[in-house]
């Protein structure tokens, strides 16, 4: 009972705003109800830390790893409802549904970084993906952007193919083993996974984690949804399921030895392709949140990179880079955000002279974007550095070199709005922000956060090496 | 041998519905080829003797699902005039061969290349009623909880997007 209280806290959560939905909640009521709600699920996942045990006969595993996931999980989704503010994205009238899958998209990615066994993590994974199906073509029309149900609908389609993908080799690591439970299937794998059965059922299971990450060749979806879906919700997409999906890959992946040539050299493609594929589409755009989007494809292919050196080293490298990756993309949305208080999206121009109308926010924003491209002494750089050396030593010289050549890329497009935001003056009618003391406070922190993770990387590696080793 | 036999005619049958249901150009065609997937896919079930997918491929899917389906396409009364004018499906349907020829290949080379292993003949207990039921609630019982929420996401999720036009006119 008290393994599983975060999850049941979210469940309550859920059927709260369930009731909420039915009646008629001022704005500021259901702001403080959500509040108060995501504080308490970040308290109980903190507490709940240390929580050891598995349930549901062994298909829910409990251990330093899920729980690190959990709170790293419950701690962006907080941060997320602080700085979203009113939501002016969603509108009024089924504000309290969306919170309600928000919750509900929150208990699948919870589930999911728990579940040991291959229809459990399926479930779960379908529970966050529907959600958030649901969510993207929530956003309230408001006729210069008309295309959430566009993107509502690719989404739904893209998800579906993945799934179908997953399934299929779920179906096949199942005919080849005998089980469903991971800790069956690993052993038994262990002995085949260079057979081309073996290989493809494998490489489908991962891609419906590819497509939670937006990594090539499962990425279609990334810029239009980013675009299409709310600020909010992109916020939320942009981070959240990201985390789970890492987690589960780091799970998958001790079914892969670095002996496994055809299925390492087949992940290093896609890493390859997902960077080059990202950093190069993302210098054409026009749409901050397209832009990002495209950058997280880069970023994913970097998390791979990391993954596939298949050592405690690279695990722990990537770990740690998702969490500054998840931090860097929150500081960014938190800017787009708050820039943004009628809901729309935030084109290239109207960073123009962002520093004159609220200097606080610019300096963020050029920070996150600073730390997204990769310069010291933020997360990016130091989290690159790691994987970057750490593949290097494994003999990855060549991917190394590409990669090397991608951050270069990336420079450009980031440090391009860094200089609309500051270099260029507003010659239309400054529209002052005003950004609340929780968004202040929040910027700060999650600032600090940033620096500090990179200057100090190795309290950070050490107990994501401790998290790992145990579990893989 | 009759076994053989009869898996081959219903697996023939079912990649013949499933092409139908692309190639035909009518929603309404495609829908009844998809029912001869469906239903081949059941016998294909019953092959396996899991008699309970069997009932449920046929009463849930070629059953209800497709009845619905088929309302749908009904309600909407799509005629000629309404289809949209499909250029070069040839020339897609020749690309998509041609990409699924190395597909053919590897799987081909999966199934050759499989470690010799023993089949073993299921027991007359397997894919009851009975059976599936001591498993899906001992070792997925987790699964089998969630899907209720999902299920409630589902619905409410149904609920706000077709009552959100009201809303926006």
């Amino acid at each position: 009972m008290l393994l599983f209280l975060p999850e049941l806290i979210i469940l309550i959560s859920a059927l709260i705003l369930f009731l909420v939905s039915l009646g008629t909640p001022s704005e500021k009521t259901l702001r403080n109800i959500v509040l108060c709600l995501t504080g308490l699920l970040l308290l109980v996942t903190l507490t709940c830390i240390n929580n050891k045990g598995t349930l549901f006969f062994a298909a829910y595993q409990i251990d330093l790893y899920s729980q690190l996931f959990k709170l790293l999980i419950a701690a962006a989704t907080f941060i997320v409802i602080v700085f979203s503010g009113n939501t002016p994205g969603i509108g009024q009238r089924i504000r309290a549904e969306y919170y309600m899958f928000l919750f509900t998209g929150l208990l699948g990615l919870m589930m999911l970084v728990s579940s040991v066994e291959l229809l459990a993590i399926f479930i779960s994974l379908e529970l966050s993906s529907f959600a958030l199906y649901i969510m993207v073509p929530m956003r309230q029309s408001s006729g210069a952007h008309d295309y959430h149900l566009e993107s509502g609908i690719k989404y739904l389609l893209f998800g579906v193919m993945a799934t179908g993908f997953m399934l299929f080799g779920m179906s096949y690591l199942f005919g080849l083993t005998g089980s469903t439970y991971l800790k069956d299937i690993i052993p038994s794998i262990s002995y085949l996974y260079n057979q081309p059965a073996a290989v493809t059922g494998i490489i489908m299971v991962m891609a419906g984690f590819f497509y939670k990450l937006g990594l090539f060749p499962f990425h279609f979806w990334v810029p239009d949804i980013y675009e299409g879906a709310a600020n909010e919700t992109t916020s939320f997409v942009a981070a959240i399921p990201k985390l789970a999906a890492v987690a589960l890959l780091i799970r998958l992946l001790a079914m892969v030895s670095v002996d496994g040539q055809i299925l390492v050299n087949l992940l290093l493609l896609c890493s390859i392709c997902s960077m080059f594929y990202g950093n190069l589409s993302a210098l054409a755009q026009k749409d901050v949140k397209r832009i990002l989007g495209y950058s997280g494809i880069s970023h994913a292919g970097f998390i791979l990179f990391g993954l596939l050196t298949f050592n405690l080293e690279g695990y722990s490298n990537a770990l740690y880079y998702t969490i500054g990756y998840a931090a860097m993309t929150l500081t960014c949305f938190l800017t787009i955000c708050a820039a943004t208080p009628n809901g729309n999206n935030l084109k290239l121009e109207d960073l123009k002279g962002l520093h004159g109308r609220s200097p606080l926010l610019a300096l963020t924003f050029a920070l996150g974007l600073f730390s997204l491209a990769g310069i010291p002494p933020f997360v990016g750089f130091t989290g690159k550095l790691m994987i970057l050396i750490n593949a290097f030593k494994q003999g990855y010289v060549v991917p190394v070199i590409l990669a090397a050549l991608n951050t270069a890329i990336a420079i450009y497009y980031y440090l391009s709005m860094v200089r609309l935001a500051y270099c260029s003056d507003d010659s239309k009618e400054s529209v002052m922000v005003s950004d609340g003391w929780s968004n202040k406070s929040l910027a700060l922190l999650l600032v600090l956060f940033i620096i500090t993770m990179g200057i100090f990387p190795t309290w950070f590696l050490d107990m994501a090496a401790t998290v790992i080793g145990a579990t893989v | 041998m009759t076994e053989t036999l009869l898996f081959y005619g219903f697996g023939l049958l079912s990649i013949l519905g499933a092409l139908g249901l692309i190639l035909f150009k009518h929603p309404m065609n495609g829908a009844m080829s998809f029912v001869i997937t469906l239903i081949s896919l059941a016998c294909l079930y019953a092959l396996l003797s899991a008699k309970l997918i069997f009932a449920i491929q046929l009463i849930v899917y070629a059953g209800a699902i497709m009845s619905l389906i088929l309302f749908i396409i009904m309600f909407l009364n799509i005629g000629e005039s309404d289809l949209p004018e499909e250029r070069g499906r040839w020339f897609y349907l020749a690309g998509g061969i041609v990409a699924i020829g190395p597909i053919a290949i590897l799987m081909q080379r999966a199934f050759k290349t499989l470690p010799p292993g023993e089949t073993a003949i299921v027991g007359d207990g397997f894919g009851g009623v009975q059976e599936v039921g001591m498993v899906l609630f001992t070792d997925w019982l987790l699964p089998f909880e969630i899907v209720s929420i999902l299920l409630l996401v589902a619905l409410v999720g149904a609920v706000v997007l077709a009552g959100k036009r009201e809303v926006s006119e």
